[in-house]
């Protein structure tokens, strides 16, 4: 649970590089790209994949975010292989 | 009688497989439906060693001998079922001969296994990827649903059809509709206009008609060029998907792609985005779904760490910005937005689930218990809703085909003490951990002139790897075996082929055509090392004691045989 490897601050790719980044600037920068896929039509050009180890409540809102939020049923999990 | 066909639960689903254990204690028994004689074929009366893909050749002569000597459930058949002629019919070409000579299991033990499994008063039918990682995989499930069928042992107290699922909430993952075709409670996007209307009304918004890509699918739209963002939650496609080479090309391509993990994995080294989420099992409260259906409260016990957030507060936040505030939901809320969603889980209150120690779907209403069969009203009389229909399941071979340049069947599998890419299963150290390695039978090894611990070529007519030979007598001539527990040490899907079953958009990882050669001597030494090995590491030595490591060793994989090298830095 404590690994050294695991992930304790957003990051963002600045010149080909990811840095350490607030959560501000990761959401912002995280919706500028999900904004942009949802003008572009996201029901061809955006896509989700899910947590198969995580809860049914991230599950459920994870496709709500897909369905509601980005307006496409593009969104799948491990549960084909 | 418990048959696993294509499972090898001993290993991967050691928890199921205690109970497995304490029904053969009390005398029931065991059959094993295998290419290799794995840790569970170990234990079980009968082991067949049928040539990978060769399932629907061997489920149809079965069926064939079933009804042959009169093992059938006729009444049920007559009763509860649909397409009966035309199946009897179709199974009828496969004699015990020629499903011997299709699928590699000798005549004899596919009668035993015909009359075991026909005359068993209770017999449970589990299956996992051994059946659905082939291009074939639909029907290679259709075939073993027409056994239960042919013999009732379906719907009833001991009796069944289980898929055993992987990873701990796949089966949640689907109900809640985390896939392209269904709506949040298994609701069919298409079909059901009504269950639409429902989430229209709740969302205020259209929800698109038309079922979304899966996960195949949307590698494919990629490759177009019209997936051009992605949003990944807690998966690792760039070591995890077939054609490891492609997949990584496809990932890098992409204008944006987020990715929201615990650690940094293969694909997160590639995302514009990282954004660190909870690992839900400990540091979120949530429930997840078993492979019987069960839904299982689990509480939080720990605050994830550093600036690491709860994926629920991300995701919602994501949702606010993007134009809809669903008021900073707990998970308690968001299960009971579920609930009201989704007929089958809606009497499933956080305060039911803890009571009972969780309820099994469907639980339509708040007084009801939940249910124990899923299919039990195939045995009422009338039937309660629609007949069980029997398939027709042609035999086909799989697609990567074996010939002079790639003589050898690789099929790819698990072990018990790792999980999938190693994401999380890497991170600890355990005495059990060997890293990767080619398992070949003793005839191939010697045939080749490799020594077990050799470094060895394997190549496919997609790509090659190196990795460290092991001989394993359970492997017959002909079959190898590795995992893809060590991406970084052995990228085993460089190999494998993307051949997908259409319905189902599953590659055919159980099936790749290989060739294995010896490498030059002075090649035979570079094979990445796993990561440097920390004070108080130990090691496997030669004669299975523990030998220390101190910080700065470089450890190579141990190849189970041998004294692992070791140098210091």
């Amino acid at each position: 649970m404590r690994a050294r490897t695991r992930l304790t601050t957003p990051l963002i790719r600045r010149d080909g590089e990811l840095c350490p980044a607030t959560w501000e600037e990761a959401l912002e920068r995280t919706t500028a790209g999900l904004e942009r896929a949802r003008e572009a039509d996201a029901s061809r050009s955006f896509g989700m994949f899910s947590c198969s180890k995580s809860t049914n409540e991230m599950n459920f809102l994870a496709q709500k975010l897909a369905r509601q939020v980005m307006r496409t049923n593009n969104i799948d999990s491990c549960n084909r292989t | 009688m418990i048959l696993l066909w294509g499972s090898n639960a001993r290993e991967t689903h050691p928890i199921f497989f205690h109970h497995v254990l304490k029904a053969i204690h009390n005398g029931a028994r065991l059959m094993v439906v295998d290419p290799r004689r794995s840790a569970s074929a170990q234990w079980a009366d009968l082991w067949l060693g049928l040539d990978v893909g060769g399932d629907i050749a061997l489920a149809n002569a079965v069926a064939r001998e079933i009804i042959h000597e009169g093992l059938t459930d006729e009444r049920f058949i007559a009763n509860a079922t649909t397409g009966y002629a035309e199946y009897a019919a179709s199974v009828e070409p496969y004699t015990l001969e020629e499903g011997e000579r299709l699928s590699g299991v000798p005549a004899a033990s596919i009668r035993e296994l015909a009359h075991a499994y026909g005359r068993a008063d209770r017999a449970i039918l589990c299956w996992t990827l051994g059946i659905t990682e082939h291009h074939n995989a639909v029907d290679n499930v259709l075939a073993l649903i027409n056994l239960a069928l042919l013999t009732g042992h379906v719907g009833k107290y001991g009796s069944g059809l289980n898929p055993l699922r992987g990873q701990n909430n796949v089966q949640g993952g689907g109900d809640m509709g985390a896939i392209p075709n269904k709506l949040p409670g298994f609701q069919d996007i298409e079909k059901d206009a009504e269950a639409r209307a429902r989430y229209e009304e709740a969302w205020g918004v259209p929800i698109v008609p038309k079922y979304g890509w899966h996960l195949t699918q949307m590698f494919e739209a990629m490759e177009r060029g019209e997936l051009r963002t992605l949003y990944v939650i807690g998966e690792n496609p760039a070591d995890s998907e077939a054609d490891r080479q492609k997949a990584l090309g496809l990932l890098k391509g992409l204008d944006f792609l987020v990715v929201q993990d615990i650690v940094m994995t293969r694909t997160a080294k590639l995302a514009d985005v990282v954004l660190p989420g909870s690992a839900s099992w400990a540091e979120a409260d949530g429930t997840v779904t078993s492979s019987e259906r069960r839904v299982q409260l689990c509480r939080k016990a720990m605050n994830p760490p550093g600036e690491a957030r709860d994926d629920i507060w991300i995701i919602a936040e994501l949702a606010r910005r993007l134009g809809f505030d669903w008021g900073e939901p707990t998970a308690e809320q968001a299960w009971d937005e579920l609930r009201s969603l989704s007929p089958m889980h809606r009497g499933m209150r956080y305060d039911r689930l803890a009571e009972h120690g969780g309820l099994q779907w469907p639980c339509p209403s708040e007084d009801h218990p939940g249910s124990q069969f899923l299919h039990g009203r195939l045995w009422k009389d009338p039937v309660e809703g629609p007949l069980a229909p029997f398939s027709v399941t042609p035999f086909e071979p799989p697609v990567d085909q074996l010939d002079d340049d790639f003589p050898i069947r690789l099929t790819t599998g698990r072990r018990l003490e790792s999980y999938n890419t190693g994401a999380q299963s890497n991170l600890y150290r355990s005495p059990l951990h060997r890293g990767e390695s080619l398992d070949l039978s003793p005839e191939d090894a010697e045939r080749l002139g490799i020594e077990s611990g050799e470094i060895v070529l394997v190549s496919s007519r997609r790509g090659a790897v190196r990795a460290p030979a092991r001989i394993d007598r359970n492997l017959r001539a002909g079959l190898a075996f590795m995992t893809f527990h060590f991406p970084d040490q052995v990228a085993t899907n460089e190999l494998t082929i993307d051949a997908t079953d259409p319905k189902s958009g599953t590659a055919e990882f159980k099936a790749t055509a290989i060739r294995v050669e010896k490498l030059p001597v002075a090649d035979a030494d570079r094979v990445e090392a796993p990561a440097l090995a920390e004070d108080g590491d130990v090691v496997a030595g030669a004669n299975g004691d523990r030998v220390p490591v101190a910080h700065g060793d470089r450890v190579t994989a141990g190849n189970g045989d041998g004294q692992p090298a070791r140098e210091r830095t």
